[in-house]
């Protein structure tokens, strides 16, 4: 990875240009002649292959969407956690489903269900598979937003340092 | 919610198409003019449907292997105050506030990315002195058993 590599990716995690052609627009951000738009789309493409990108896309907000989205906690012995986590994952509207330490509760999961019905059925599907007593299932909607910013710096000098703060991290 | 705008997040939600132009090439697959596509996805963009349009980096890829939940718990009338510091932390990608359980006085959730899980508890632990916080929990990653991408509007037909 070069230094124009570092930078590109800085501005591709700032935002992917809304236009006929992204990668000239990029160009211009970065200070470059429009004339570099083939190399820089030629160096995403390898950073996607590479897999530093994992994905080009949209973040949509599911509420604004219709849907309704939720974090859960289930509190399973460790020995049951992999069986859990199955019975977990057999529904699509699970985006996320983590085993996690430092409680009792061992399995965290999202849930992104089309309504609040769907999510209801989810839930109760779950407790009633898993076996679990009421107390056993926290249901942990957002009640307030602080942030959401998954950007992460990219300068060469990165794995030794904790994360400064640069310009592009200040929440807007 | 628009028939067409339903069937354009159908087409982009696993990602933009790898080409150099590629909105025209999402007009293509869902049968829109590219005008079309960048006009609707501009309006999602203005209502805040559309967070953002950007590349998501693996954060391994740049020196990042650690990553770590933390949940805190502070009196209801300061949960936001201390929300919004912890959220001023370029480490800090994700900071909310959600309902405490009945056996659980943690309300507010961050996720906090740095070079090692190690590197994140030191972190939390010098926002908990800076905040007065003397309750808080680090809830490492043990497996990921899932990440993906929500699946929006998957069952249906739209014609428009």
């Amino acid at each position: 990875m070069d230094a124009l590599d570092r930078r590109l990716l800085a501005a591709l995690q700032d935002g992917f240009p809304l236009d006929e052609r992204p990668y000239a627009r990029l160009a211009e951000r970065l200070g470059l002649d429009p004339s570099h738009e083939a190399d820089l789309h030629r160096r995403a493409l390898r950073l996607l292959d590479d897999g530093t990108l994992r994905r080009i896309g949209p973040s949509f907000d599911s509420r604004r969407l219709g849907y309704e989205p939720t974090l859960a906690a289930v509190r399973v012995p460790p020995e049951r956690v992999a069986l859990a986590a199955q019975v977990v994952n057999r529904y699509s509207e699970i985006t996320h489903n983590y085993q996690r330490s430092g409680s009792p509760w061992s399995l965290w999961f999202t849930v992104i269900a089309r309504s609040p019905q769907r999510q209801q059925t989810i839930l109760a599907d779950i407790r009633r598979d898993l076996d679990l007593a009421d107390d056993d299932m926290m249901v942990l909607p957002v009640l307030h937003l602080y942030k959401i910013d998954v950007r992460f710096p990219t300068s060469p000098d990165n794995p030794a340092t904790p994360t400064p703060p640069s310009p592009h991290d200040v929440p807007k | 919610m628009n028939p067409r705008d339903r069937r354009l997040i159908r087409a982009l939600q696993d990602g933009l198409p790898h080409t150099a132009a590629p909105y025209a090439e999402a007009a293509r697959r869902c049968g829109l003019s590219e005008d079309e596509v960048l006009q609707r996805l501009r309006a999602m963009k203005a209502d805040g449907r559309l967070r953002r349009m950007a590349a998501i980096v693996n954060q391994r890829h740049v020196g990042l292997q650690g990553n770590v939940l933390a949940v805190w718990s502070v009196p209801d009338d300061r949960a936001d105050a201390v929300g919004a510091a912890l959220a001023a932390h370029a480490e800090v990608t994700h900071a909310y506030r959600r309902p405490r359980g009945t056996q659980w006085p943690y309300a507010l959730y961050t996720m906090i990315h740095g070079p090692s899980d190690e590197a994140c508890a030191a972190l939390a632990a010098q926002w908990a002195e800076a905040l007065g916080v003397t309750d808080y929990l680090l809830l490492p990653t043990v497996r990921e058993f899932k990440k993906s991408a929500p699946v929006y509007f998957d069952d249906e037909d739209d014609e428009a």
